[in-house]
C-alpha cells in the first residue's frame, strides 16, 4: 500500500508551525508602516526629554533615527551601485574555486 | 589541586591536548580532550594571580617570559578560554583528527601570545597559529581551500618574518625583548606595527580573512573566527596604545566592509566582512587610547568573540543541513531550523547592539570615548557603522537565510552539539547585556566608569536601530533593496590574485625569452669563435696543413734577419 507523498508543509519543524503568520502578506505590507509609527515616537520622547549627549549636534530631536535612516540607505545605495557595479563579476571569476566548500 | 595548577599556563593543557588529539585515532578520545583541555585551562586561569609573570624559561640565549598575567591578558585570556570550549562542543560531531588537532594547539597558541611577556616568545606563539590554523582551511579538502590555505599561509608567514624582524631591530635599539609599549618612532616599531596590522585585517591587508574563512570547514571557519585577528587587536592594546594613526585606520575598517557585505552572496563571508568591520571599532578604541577606550576594545573584544562565534555558528549549521550559504539559494529555513533561526536572531541582536544584548554594553564605551575626545567625524563614521552592522549582520544574515522567499529547503534542525554550543553562546549573549557589571569587573581600567542603561543611551540606540530598520522595511517596499545574485565582488585580492600572479607570469615568460634570446647571442657568439678556432687549430685548419720545408726556411731566414736588423740597430 502506497503512503501519499508529504506535501511541502508537512515537513515544517512542529516549533515553526505557530510562526508561519511571519510570511503572510499582510505583515509585509504593514512592517513599514508600524515602523514608520515607532521611529516617530520615539523621536517625539526628544521634545519631551531631550537627550544629552558629549556632542551637541546629537542632542538635536530625532537626530540617532535620521542618522540610522541615512546610514542604512547610504551603505545599501553604496554596495549597489558602487561595489556590485564596479566590482561585482560572475559567480566563476575565480575559476574553479566558485563553489560552498 | 588548585596548588599544583598554581603558575601553570593555560595555553599548556590546550596545546597539549592539540598535540596528543593529533596522533591519536580515537574519535571519543579527541572529543573528550576538546571539551576537557579548555575546562582544565579555565582552571588554570582560575588560579593565576594577578600581576605576576611566571613560566620564565631561558632558551637559547634569550629569557622567555611565557606567562605575564596582568589586567589585560586576564581578559584575552580568558574569553580565549571560552571560545576554545564553545568550538570544542560545536564540532562534537565532526570526526576530522586535523580539525581537533589544529583547533586545539591554534586555540592553545593564541593563548600562548596573549601570555607573552617579551618580543621572541610573541613570536613563537605567533607562528604557532599562523602554522596550525592553516589546518582548519585545508581540512575542506577542496582545490579552493588549499589554495586559499596557501594564499593565507603566506601571508601570515610574512607577518611573522616582519614581527621578528621588526623586533631584532626594536631590541638593538632599546636593549630590551619586552613585550611592552612599541610605538612608531622607530623602523621596528614600524614593521613590528605591519606584522600586527596584517593579523588585524588592516584596509588592503585584509583580505585574506575574508579570502579563507568562508572557505574553511564548518567547524573551522567558527574556529578561525575567534582568536588570530582578536589576538592582533591584543598585541596594538599592548603595544600601540593611542597611536592616533589607528583612530583613522579603525575608522576606515569600519567603514568599508559595509559596503561590501550588503551585496555579497556568500553568506558566511558577509560575517567575515562583519569581522572586519567589529575589528575597526576595537582599532579606534586602541588608538583613542584613554582608559575609557582601551576598556572599549577589551569588552567590545570579548563580546565579539561570542556573538561573532554564534553567528558563524549558525551559518555553519545551515550549511551543514543545506549544503550552502548563498544568500540567492536560500530562505524560509525557520520552518526547518526554528532553534537555529532563534539563536541566529540572538546573535544579531547582539551585534547590533540592541539593548539587553552584550554588544549594547560593549561597543557604547568606544563611541563614548570617541565622543569625549571630541572628534566628531570619527564618531559619525562609527555611528555610519553601527547602521552598516545592523545591515548585514542584523538583518542580512537571518533575513536572507531563515526568512525572504522560501525557497523549499526542508532539512533537519542543527545537531544537538552544535544547538548546546550556539545556546550557550547565546545565553553569555543576554546574561553579559543584562548582567553587564561581571563583564566590566573584567575590564583593565577599573577607575574607567560607565554606565550604560541610561535613558539618553537607550532612546538614542533605539532610534538608530529602528531608523535603520525602517529604512529596510521602507526599501524593500519600493524594490529598492538589491536582489541576492550569484555573483563575486573584487577586493584588494584582486591586487595578488589576478594583477600580482598576471605580473608574475609575464615577468617569467618575459625572463623566458630573455634567457632563449641570450643563450641564442652567446651561441652564436660561441660558434663564430668556436668556427675560426675550427679553421685554425683542427686537423683541416691552417696549422694542421702541410707546409712545404722550403717556405718554412724562407720564413725562418726573414725572421732571423728582422732579429739581426734589431739587434744591429739597438746595440
Amino acid at each position: 500500500m502506497s503512503q501519499k507523498p508529504a506535501k511541502k508543509d508537512d515537513l515544517v519543524h512542529p516549533i515553526a508551525l505557530p510562526f508561519l503568520w511571519l510570511e503572510s502578506n499582510w505583515l509585509q505590507s504593514s512592517l513599514v508602516w508600524v515602523l514608520g509609527i515607532v521611529v516617530i515616537g520615539l523621536s517625539a520622547l526628544d521634545f519631551f526629554y531631550p537627550r544629552h549627549e558629549y556632542l551637541h549636534f546629537a542632542q538635536m530631536p530625532g537626530f540617532y533615527a535620521l542618522a540610522g535612516f541615512v546610514s542604512f540607505v547610504l551603505a545599501v545605495m553604496g554596495g549597489w551601485f558602487v561595489i556590485r557595479h564596479f566590482l561585482g563579476r560572475k559567480e566563476n571569476y575565480w575559476d574553479e574555486e566558485a563553489g560552498d566548500e | 589541586m588548585s596548588e599544583l595548577l598554581t603558575d601553570i599556563s593555560p595555553a599548556l593543557p590546550i596545546i597539549l591536548a592539540g598535540l596528543i588529539a593529533a596522533v591519536v585515532p580515537n574519535n571519543y578520545v579527541r572529543k573528550g580532550l576538546a571539551l576537557l583541555a579548555p575546562v582544565l585551562a579555565g582552571w588554570c586561569w582560575y588560579n593565576l594571580e594577578l600581576g605576576g609573570t611566571y613560566g620564565v624559561v631561558e632558551f637559547g640565549g634569550f629569557t622567555l617570559e611565557t606567562l605575564r598575567y596582568d589586567s589585560i591578558s586576564r581578559i584575552w585570556s580568558l574569553i580565549f578560554i571560552i571560545a576554545a570550549f564553545l568550538n570544542g562542543l560545536y564540532g562534537l560531531h565532526e570526526k576530522d583528527r586535523v580539525t581537533d588537532a589544529a583547533g586545539l594547539i591554534y586555540a592553545g597558541g593564541a593563548l600562548g601570545a596573549v601570555f607573552a611577556g617579551d618580543l621572541m616568545t610573541l613570536f613563537l606563539f605567533w607562528e604557532v597559529t599562523a602554522v596550525s590554523s592553516v589546518f582548519l582551511i585545508w581540512s575542506a579538502r577542496n582545490r579552493a581551500a588549499t589554495k586559499a590555505g596557501l594564499r593565507y599561509l603566506a601571508i601570515h608567514v610574512l607577518s611573522g618574518v616582519l614581527l621578528l624582524t621588526g623586533a631584532v631591530i626594536h631590541a638593538g635599539e632599546t636593549g630590551s625583548w619586552a613585550f611592552d609599549h612599541i610605538g612608531l618612532d622607530s623602523p621596528g616599531g614600524f614593521l613590528i606595527f605591519l606584522a600586527f596590522g596584517i593579523k588585524c585585517a588592516f584596509p588592503f591587508l585584509h583580505n585574506w580573512l575574508q579570502d579563507a574563512y568562508p572557505k574553511a570547514t564548518v567547524v573551522g571557519t567558527v574556529i578561525l573566527s575567534a582568536f588570530t585577528t582578536k589576538m592582533a587587536v591584543y598585541a596594538l592594546a599592548r603595544g600601540f596604545a593611542g597611536e592616533d594613526s589607528l583612530i583613522y585606520i579603525g575608522a576606515i575598517m569600519t567603514v568599508f566592509p559595509v559596503f561590501f557585505a550588503v551585496v555579497e552572496n556568500d553568506l558566511r563571508k558577509v560575517l567575515a566582512y562583519s569581522l572586519n568591520n567589529q575589528l575597526g571599532f576595537m582599532v579606534v578604541g586602541i588608538g583613542i587610547g584613554t582608559e575609557l577606550a582601551l576598556n572599549g576594545a577589551a569588552a567590545h573584544a570579548f563580546v565579539h568573540i561570542i556573538y561573532k562565534a554564534l553567528l558563524f555558528m549558525s551559518m555553519g549549521a545551515v550549511l551543514y543541513r543545506v549544503g550552502t550559504v548563498k544568500a540567492s539559494e536560500l530562505g524560509g529555513l525557520f520552518k526547518s531550523m526554528p532553534a537555529t533561526a532563534v539563536l541566529c536572531l540572538v546573535g544579531s541582536a547582539s551585534i547590533s547592539a540592541f539593548p539587553l544584548f552584550s554588544g549594547f554594553v560593549a561597543k557604547s564605551l568606544i563611541l563614548a570615548a570617541v565622543a569625549q575626545d571630541g572628534n566628531w567625524i570619527v564618531w559619525l563614521v562609527l555611528v555610519f557603522a553601527s547602521a552598516g552592522v545592523l545591515e548585514h549582520s542584523g538583518i542580512k544574515i537571518p533575513f536572507f537565510a531563515f526568512f525572504s522567499h522560501d525557497r523549499g529547503h526542508r532539512v533537519r534542525e542543527a545537531p544537538v552539539n552544535m544547538l548546546m554550543a550556539m545556546g550557550l553562546a547565546a545565553l553569555l549573549c543576554v546574561y553579559l547585556g543584562i548582567n553587564y557589571g561581571k563583564l566590566y569587573d573584567l575590564l583593565p581600567f577599573q577607575n574607567a566608569l560607565y554606565e550604560p542603561y541610561t535613558f539618553d543611551h537607550v532612546v538614542g540606540q533605539m532610534q538608530l536601530l529602528l531608523g535603520a530598520i525602517f529604512a529596510f522595511a521602507f526599501l524593500v517596499r519600493i524594490g529598492a533593496y538589491p536582489a541576492e545574485k550569484r555573483m563575486v565582488n573584487l577586493d584588494s585580492d584582486w591586487l595578488y590574485r589576478r594583477l600580482g600572479d598576471g605580473f608574475a607570469r609575464w615577468a617569467w615568460l618575459m625572463l623566458d625569452r630573455m634567457s632563449a634570446a641570450t643563450g641564442n647571442a652567446w651561441g652564436r657568439l660561441m660558434r663564430g669563435i668556436g668556427g675560426r678556432l675550427y679553421q685554425v687549430f683542427s686537423p683541416i685548419g691552417a696549422l694542421s696543413r702541410d707546409i712545404p720545408s722550403g717556405v718554412l726556411a724562407i720564413w725562418t731566414s726573414a725572421l732571423l734577419a728582422v732579429v739581426l736588423i734589431i739587434a744591429y740597430f739597438s746595440t
